[in-house]
């Protein structure tokens, strides 16, 4: 208020001399503003395309937590996610898997080397071509931030790494326990939806991420992203604060439930996409309603800057690449198949197989002494006590 | 012998494919049908790369895969060795396997000496990489489980003449709780250079593999002689090999197996990257008793001393038909009678009850009856585990004593270093040798157990390494490219064979805290630790007593200026004090006075007196 009566009085006294002057200027506005709009259907639909695909990459995080043969379903659920986003064109060097325990080679597994996700239909979802990144003990949740984060150690390896950039689009995957503001990971340790929220948070500062689909299936999901505060992030849960999300059927070949309500239903309607589909993350959000889930799934989308309506299921599952198709010729040149000369000449010498046994020691018993070896503190600290004993002997005469 | 010939052939022929400078590659299949109805199937894939990989870079990767290429180059490995296992070999019924493994994962790796980094800086980084290549977490391996053995992991590759090599380059970690899967299977075929398109790979099918008796992943990485026995270069050889251990079902009694019923995929053509392409089927247990049939017939045949080998040449017989489907059957019924235990075998287990304390006790079995074997006996037990060196002892079956001829223990530190423990002894002949020695158990950080802390800990198997006499009765597959072979050629041909056998693993209860609501359950007993304990020690030890009033100097001061009534009302009270101090009688009301003016002295005197008990 005060600033505006500030601000009025050097308006009021510019009004008097310049009034012509504004009278130019508004004029000019106008018409450029015209022009643009005669313009404006014509540039809308390359504005549009252009904010369609703001991201380059696409990246999966894929997360089970629980451990133990009774929580067969969340590793099913996860492996059911690889599926899916592997078959719509994610390549295995840009998903982090991360299963906390082994189902498939599981002693109590009555099928080997598979995990099946519905015991009508039998598809393997561990298949043929699966690649665990982090896997056993390593799920943690610090193991966790840091792939989300990247403050990795210089030694992990690159399957290891989220190396995304400001144009990756990310999809998060989290599965298992959970409650009000936390999820537990391998039935000792917990994450808050505060951490998470600020591991987001870190992202955003670091521009690792263009856009995340942060998806949980746990009981009282809705509560991990509500903590959220990074712009560009959407998020679905599979229940609301106060609710449980439940599993789906067991298996009696297996003897455990192998899949969750809301996966169960997630996949359904995946697994009708393909690369060119147009279905949106609307239509995505209305996956599981409450007849299906028995719980009330629960999304956010005030952190998102697009609207959901126009958001392709796509542009998270799938990994759909621009692709330009020419018909001009490249001209190629012959390749040299003669390899460089690397010096390959050793110095002389000759190599020897070394005897994978060792050798006896000569038997002379007298060269048998134990050598005992006294660390360099422990003669010093002796020396000393020696030294001061000796000191209080002698002064004590 | 016959070994020096057999080699001698393989390696004339490949003097040819020496010739011109590029990798090649060769895929074998040894299959050994036993009679008591295992199927052992070992599967071999070597790659020879003639380019020198120690000391260039940005060479160029023809069918040696990159991924190893540049692990090996930027770790300044010298040899690797890394094995991933599910199941127990066991020795007593199977004889012994191609490359021997333990259960779970382990890796030994000799290193280069360089100036830039720490061996032990090297060893972190190698595992850090291989782990994300075979998806396995070998990260796991840290200075709590990496050994420096002695006598035990020498170089199976070559040195170089005149140099030894130095015992500090090499490490050895061991993750018996490892497990092995179709994600450890993935990345490991997609190094081959055909991966599972065609070739012997293609029978590699994990629903089938994964649902045997055992099962093993190995890679080796080591530089073999490129000429022999000049050996003047060197050409670096990867070795990946699956071994597996079937139980085909008995059909009638009688047991047969094919290519198509163990591994479920017909075998359609050999690699066209393949130099050579080899099923070889070990029928030395042919005898009038065990007849077989073998269909289709192979394209040769060798025998020698140790044993009968059928081979096929893949390439050759898939050129006319679809598929190659190897059927093998036994004529008679299979007899389960009690097997003949090999050499040397080995048994391993805890000893002792409770959490405190316990012992680990080893029989090691010499069958041969003439022969005295020396053997190296390699424990490596994590720092939980302490044990008294002085406990330590080796036994034969009458009791009497036998003295290492060598013994070497590095003692483990809390949270540091493991406990190693090298041995080497004699066993006499046809007899059986007991090991035993006593650990403490330690109590862990709350912190440091794992997760799922009621299953117990896992520890290593102890290793055996034994140079056994050529008359001992085994049969191993002598026709794979072995590199080893030649090193027992050059020291003396054919007489000993080294082999190298695991013992079981252990898992050991360590004592463990309750870890159901440690949070709660501290506060609730600290609640009422404070509230019980506190209030009754108040009551029980408080003691009342009266105490005299001190005299402030604020009411000295009031004694005496002369004010007004209440002065004159103090004044007669201390007066009246003075007076009962006299033992002199009150009127009423004054005593009145005096009584509330006591009462109220005595609520005061009260109150000092809890305030200061």
């Amino acid at each position: 208020m005060a600033g505006k009566n500030e601000y009025s009085y050097p308006i009021s006294k510019m009004a008097a001399p310049c009034a012509i002057w504004k009278r130019i200027l508004s004029l000019i506005v106008i018409v450029v503003l015209i022009s643009h709009l005669s313009l404006c259907s014509s540039h809308e639909e390359t504005a549009e395309t252009f904010f369609k695909r703001g991201h380059t990459n696409n990246w999966a995080v894929l997360v089970c937590t629980s451990r133990f043969w009774f929580n067969y379903r969340h590793v099913a659920n996860v492996l059911s996610m690889y599926h899916s986003v592997k078959r719509l064109g994610i390549p295995d060097s840009q998903i982090i898997l991360m299963l906390a325990d082994d189902m498939a080679c599981n002693p109590r597994n009555p099928r080997p080397a598979s995990v099946f996700n519905n015991a009508y239909q039998h598809i393997n979802v561990y298949g043929d071509d699966v690649e665990v990144d982090y896997r056993g003990y390593e799920v943690t949740v610090e193991s966790f931030i840091r792939v989300l984060t990247g403050r990795l150690p210089p030694s992990t390896p690159r399957s290891k790494r989220l190396m995304t950039d400001d144009r990756s689009n990310v999809l998060v995957y989290m599965t298992g326990h959970g409650g009000d503001g936390f999820l537990k990971f391998q039935d000792s340790e917990e994450i808050s939806s505060i951490e998470l929220a600020d591991a987001f948070g870190q992202m955003w500062q670091k521009r690792r991420y263009h856009e995340v689909l942060y998806i949980v299936d746990t009981c009282q999901a809705v509560s991990m992203f509500q903590q959220f505060y990074s712009p560009n992030i959407l998020g679905v849960g599979s229940s609301q604060v106060g609710e449980d999300s439940l599993s789906h059927h067991v298996d009696s070949a297996i003897g455990v439930y192998i899949i969750d309500r809301y996966t169960y239903y997630a996949l359904e309607f995946l697994e009708k996409i393909t690369t060119t589909s147009q279905k949106t993350m609307d239509d995505f959000f209305k996956v599981c309603p409450y007849n299906q889930c028995h719980s009330h799934t629960g999304y956010r989308t005030d952190l998102f800057q697009r609207d959901i309506s126009k958001v392709l299921v796509t542009d998270f599952f799938g990994s759909v690449r621009n692709v330009e198709v020419s018909t001009s010729r490249l001209p190629l040149s012959e390749v040299n198949h003669t390899r460089s000369k690397v010096e390959t000449k050793v110095s002389g010498g000759t190599y020897y197989y070394v005897d994978q046994f060792p050798s006896k020691p000569a038997e002379n018993s007298e060269d048998k002494k134990q050598r005992v070896q006294f660390s360099n503190q422990f003669i010093i600290a002796n020396t000393i006590l020696l030294a001061i004993a000796a000191v209080v002997l002698v002064s004590r005469r | 012998m016959k070994i020096v010939s057999i080699i001698s052939v393989f390696l004339l022929s490949f003097e040819y494919g020496f010739a011109s400078d590029d990798d090649y590659f060769i895929e074998e299949l040894y299959m050994n049908p036993m009679p008591n109805g295992f199927v052992h199937s070992h599967f071999q894939f070597s790659i020879f790369s003639n380019s020198n990989l120690f000391r260039s870079s940005g060479q160029h990767y023809d069918l040696f895969p990159k991924a190893v290429g540049q692990i090996i180059e930027s770790h300044d490995v010298k040899e690797l060795h890394l094995s991933l296992t599910q199941g127990l070999w066991r020795h007593d019924k199977w004889g012994y396997p191609v490359r021997s493994s333990p259960p779970g994962a382990e890796l030994w790796a000799w290193f280069n000496e360089t100036p830039a980094r720490s061996i032990d800086e090297s060893w972190a980084n190698l595992v850090n990489s291989l782990s994300g290549l075979f998806c396995a977490s070998l990260n796991f391996i840290d200075a709590t489980n990496t050994v420096v053995p002695n006598l035990s992991f020498r170089p199976s590759g070559v040195v170089r003449g005149g140099e030894c090599p130095d015992q500090d380059s090499v490490r050895y970690a061991s993750l018996p709780k490892e497990n092995v899967c179709t994600e450890n299977l993935t990345p490991w075929q997609k190094l081959l250079p055909c991966n599972s398109k065609a070739g012997l790979s293609t029978l590699l099918n994990a629903i089938r593999l994964y649902n045997a008796h055992y099962h093993t992943l190995t890679v080796d990485v080591q530089p073999v002689c490129q000429s022999y026995p000049a050996c003047t270069s060197t050409v670096l050889r990867l070795t990946q090999s699956i071994s597996v251990v079937f139980r085909p079902t008995l059909n009638a009694g009688h047991q047969q197996w094919s290519l198509q019923s163990l591994f479920d995929r017909p075998l359609k053509g050999s690699c066209p990257l393949a130099v050579k392409s080899y099923i070889h089927v070990d029928i030395s247990n042919e005898s009038i008793s065990l007849d077989y049939t073998l269909n289709p017939p192979p394209s040769k045949v060798t025998s020698d001393d140790h044993g009968k080998v059928a081979s096929y040449d893949v390439a050759e017989m898939t050129q006319g038909r679809s598929s190659l489907n190897i059927k093998f059957k036994w004529t008679s019924k299979v007899i389960y009678g009690k097997a003949n235990p090999p050499t040397l075998h080995a048994h391993r287990f805890i000893a002792g009850y409770g959490q405190e304390n316990g012992g680990i006790t080893c029989m090691i079995y010499n069958n041969d009856i003439s022969n005295a074997v020396d053997v190296v006996y390699m424990e490596t037990l994590p720092w939980y585990v302490r044990l008294y060196l002085h406990t330590m002892k080796i036994k034969t079956e009458n009791g009497t004593d036998v003295k290492p001829d060598m013994l070497r223990f590095v003692p483990g530190r809390d949270r540091g270093r493991p406990y190693l423990l090298e041995l080497m002894f004699t066993l006499p002949p046809a007899s059986v040798i007991t090991f035993s020695i006593q650990f403490d158990r330690a109590f862990l950080k709350w912190t440091e157990y794992p997760p799922d802390a009621n299953i117990g800990f896992y520890l290593g198997s102890a290793v055996i390494s034994a140079n056994l006499p050529s008359s001992a009765n085994f049969t191993t597959a002598r026709q794979l490219q072995d590199a080893s072979l030649p090193s027992s050629s050059s020291s003396s041909p054919g007489s000993e064979q080294f082999i190298r056998i695991y013992t079981e693993p252990l898992l050991l209860q360590l004592p463990l805290p309750d870890f159901s609501m440690p949070y709660n359950v501290i506060c609730l007993v600290c609640t009422v630790f404070a509230i019980a304990f506190g209030s009754i020690h108040n009551l029980t030890t408080r003691r009342l007593d009266y105490e005299k009033k001190k005299e402030t100097i604020w009411m000295k001061v009031k004694r005496r200026i002369p004010f007004l009534g209440k002065k004159e009302k103090k004044d007669s009270k201390e007066s009246k004090e003075e007076k009962k101090e006299d033992g002199r009688a009150r009127d009423a009301s004054s005593t009145n006075e005096d009584a509330t003016g006591d009462a109220g002295r005595t609520k005061e005197d009260v109150a000092k007196g809890t305030k200061v008990d």
